[in-house]
């Protein structure tokens, strides 16, 4: 791996790790049993930490705090905005700069120095206009993507904030975005009547939809699109789920052959985006508790953990060891070997509902709803 | 019903609201309309002043409870109950019934994920409440909803995960299970009266929550699109049976009818089809935030509930049910919630849940109409200001969860 993709991809600057979000950390984690520190937040933690190459921690959480600390230990600065945050804000990683939704449907710029706001911007909606959906910075256009409960993804120029394209984003939006290196944009949608449609969009308007699943007998209505697709660019994959209101399918898309390489049903939805892991395999989290290990390589071929919570909502995370880690509602943190052994590493006194990260250093991160940001330190 | 009565089967209870004959029901309607009307909120509902005299309040506990497990939830129910203070004497030698909060259907789930994890209460939660009632010296504990099916009581709660065996087996044997979406087992409804009542004047109900000496509302802690929350006052929506407010009656009461209130509680299109007319008309067609929260507020006035418990360990946000879509999603606090005062309980829930109990109306959370909060302290049945209420347990700040509030219905 080139030098400077791999510091790249090692500053998790948004959820998933980058645009691609894949969830996986190009470096091999080997975490101390016990948390070094504890990120104090004003409230429960929704969102993933995320990072600026300094190594500096951003938490935004549900009482609409966001706080910075640097190297994960000493507070740096702290700002409240105008709403609860659940979506994981996104860093430019060159610009020093971060950008949060909230649940009032602003659109914030922030300075990762000291927390000074550069813009703020209200995405219009004729009726609720929160942002669920993990921000997204896409380098080249040097745009910031997200999209709002008044059904529109909105791409805003990210050094003033002003719109600068948006298009349909379907029912109750509340996945992100992802990007390819080339900056073209992979979303999610769902639309009454059709179901879900995975769609490729270049940085000047071109939409393509790849792929629709059938909206299956309960409808669009029932279906919630909260999972990101996760690209695996170097093999030319995006993986995404579908679900249908009380199922789910794992589906793979190929991105060279454009056409859909494979589908693994799943027993019940799934609300967490998957992790790559280093061999090509992907890991869902499902919401009966199940972490489920597939590769397109060998369909047949299923891993599955069972977590013991009777669902899981936080988005898992995999390690260059090929080790995955998830925290489940039960407040407790699992480690998960390729072939599908596992353990409870780490107990807490509430739910884990936000997806891990990894600072620079390979330090887990892990936000919970009591109030604290977990940060395990990297021995390896 | 109230805490000091005696109840055996010769005798009806007291009713909290007062027992109400029929003539004394038609005298008290000649001043109000029987229309339904269409117009404005602000030109029915003058802001009510603060009532003359303290409203009342009662302490609200509150306890930690990662996962349903039946010790594990019964052991911090026990905490909180003694907590209260006075439940024990509540209930000893009494008839209980518990409202328990169960919706329109058991064949539903959110994503995947039960009802009882996201919509309805737990039963785990319930046979813990009802075990401790019985330890606590209750004669009987009915719990009741009304189920939209047509089969034996217990077959109806069994989809709910309310098995009545597990329930026998922790309560020595002192529980019923009551469907109450008609007459049930009773010869008669009961119409029990709603003093200043503002959109219904009195309820046609099922006996079971009359005859009893103990009300006792077990809710669900969620938001709710046209109450901003939902807890035990809410809850109380369940009673009118179906048989007379469902929105599936032709022409005339039918004692098989299964359907929900949407059409006469909610958006008001139409009125019940009691025996005597008891809405007042003042109701705003088609507008569930006017509507429902000032139905919850006369429910509650009728109803006196005498302890309210929540589930709070898992459950839904943004909206109340399954029928709510996409819209919500399931989310994990952990928190049980029990007062002896049902506004100053859904108070401390919705600070429980990052909300301001007493927001102005069309504030977050009460974003789609009114705060029925604030509107029952304003009827005078309790304290909704939380730097007024009590709390005990943990105490709000370890137990704070925020949730995503519901969302602002579109205009039009």
């Amino acid at each position: 791996m080139p030098a400077a993709l791999f510091t790249e991809l090692s500053v998790w600057t948004a959820a998933g790790g980058g645009p691609a979000r894949t969830g996986l950390f190009p470096r091999p984690v080997a975490l101390k049993p016990k948390p070094a520190r504890q990120l104090a937040a004003r409230g429960a933690v929704q969102a993933a930490t995320v990072f600026d190459p300094a190594g500096r921690a951003f938490v935004a959480d549900m009482a609409g705090w966001v706080q910075a600390w640097e190297n994960g230990e000493e507070p740096r600065w702290r700002r409240q905005l105008d709403g609860a945050m659940s979506a994981t804000p996104a860093v430019d990683p060159g610009g020093g700069r971060l950008f949060l939704g909230t649940h009032m449907g602003s659109v914030y710029a922030l300075t990762t120095g000291d927390g000074e706001v550069l813009w703020q911007q209200r995405l219009p909606a004729a009726g609720d206009p929160r942002i669920l959906s993990d921000l997204l910075f896409e380098v080249g256009s040097r745009r910031v993507v997200l999209s709002s409960w008044g059904g529109r993804f909105h791409a805003l120029d990210a050094d003033s904030g002003r719109p600068v394209q948006e298009w349909e984003a379907g029912l109750t939006p509340a996945a992100g975005a992802v990007a390819d290196s080339r900056g073209v944009l992979y979303c999610l949608r769902v639309v009454r009547g059709t179901g879900v449609v995975l769609v490729r969009r270049t940085s000047d308007g071109q939409e393509v939809e790849l792929h629709r699943e059938s909206e299956g007998p309960r409808g669009s209505g029932r279906i919630a699109v909260t999972a990101a697709p996760v690209l695996d660019e170097a093999r030319g994959r995006a993986w995404f789920v579908a679900n249908d209101g009380r199922t789910a399918a794992l589906l793979l898309w190929s991105v060279g052959s454009a056409r859909l390489a494979g589908r693994w049903p799943l027993p019940c939805g799934v609300q967490a985006t998957p992790a790559l892991a280093p061999d090509g395999a992907v890991w869902v989290a499902d919401l009966a508790g199940n972490l489920h290990r597939f590769t397109a390589e060998a369909p047949q071929t299923q891993v599955r953990y069972n977590t013991g919570a009777e669902y899981l909502l936080a988005a898992p995370v995999c390690e260059a060891g090929g080790r995955c880690l998830v925290g489940d509602p039960l407040g407790r943190l699992h480690e998960v070997e390729p072939d599908g052994r596992g353990r409870v590493v780490f107990e807490a006194t509430r739910a884990f509902q936000a997806a891990l990260s990894f600072a620079p250093a390979g330090d887990l991160y892990l936000p919970g709803t009591d109030r604290r940001v977990y940060v395990f330190r990297n021995k390896a | 019903m109230s805490a000091s009565s005696d109840h055996s089967p010769g005798r009806a209870p007291h009713c909290p609201g007062g027992g109400l004959t029929r003539r004394d029901f038609l005298r008290g309607l000649a001043a109000t309309s029987s229309v339904l009307v269409a117009g404005s909120a602000q030109a029915f509902s003058p802001v009510r002043p603060e009532p003359a005299r303290p409203v009342p309040r009662a302490m609200t506990s509150l306890g930690l409870c990662r996962r349903y497990d039946y010790v594990e939830v019964r052991r911090t129910l026990g905490r909180m109950l003694d907590e209260l203070g006075d439940v024990r004497r509540l209930v000893r030698r009494k008839h209980v019934t518990i409202k328990v909060n169960l919706v329109n259907t058991s064949a539903e789930d959110v994503a995947g994920v039960p009802l009882w994890l996201t919509v309805t209460v737990h039963p785990v939660v319930a046979r813990a409440l009802g075990s401790l009632l019985v330890d606590f010296g209750a004669r009987e504990v009915v719990f009741c909803d009304q189920l939209p099916f047509r089969t034996p009581d217990p077959e109806a709660f069994a989809g709910y995960g309310f098995k009545l065996d597990e329930f026998r087996a922790v309560m020595n044997g002192r529980v019923r299970f009551e469907n109450t979406r008609n007459r049930g087992r009773h010869s008669s409804y009961a119409w029990v009266k709603v003093p200043e009542g503002e959109l219904a004047t009195a309820w046609e109900v099922n006996r079971t929550y009359v005859d009893t000496d103990v009300l006792v509302s077990l809710a669900k802690l969620k938001s709710h699109v046209s109450g901003g929350v939902t807890g035990a006052l809410k809850n109380l929506f369940g009673v009118p049976p179906s048989s007379l407010y469902g929105e599936d009656l032709k022409d005339e009461p039918d004692e098989d009818a299964i359907g929900y209130r949407g059409a006469t509680m909610h958006s008001c299109v139409r009125p019940p089809l009691t025996s005597a007319t008891s809405f007042t008309g003042r109701s705003v067609r088609g507008d569930h935030g006017y509507n429902v929260p000032r139905f919850i507020v006369d429910l509650a006035t009728a109803f006196p509930i005498h302890l309210a418990v929540i589930d709070g360990i898992s459950t839904i946000q943004s909206a109340e049910g399954w029928w709510n879509g996409a819209m919500v999603s399931v989310t994990r606090p952990g928190v049980l919630i029990a007062g002896r005062n049902p506004v100053c309980t859904d108070a401390v829930a919705a600070a429980v849940m990052g909300f301001q109990p007493d927001a102005p109306d069309r504030a977050w959370p009460f974003v789609n109409g009114t705060n029925h909060l604030a509107l029952a302290r304003r009827r005078g049945l309790g304290e909704n200001r939380l730097d007024q209420l009590e709390i005990a347990g943990v105490g709000l700040e370890a137990a704070r969860f925020e949730f995503q509030p519901t969302y602002r219905r579109a205009p039009g």
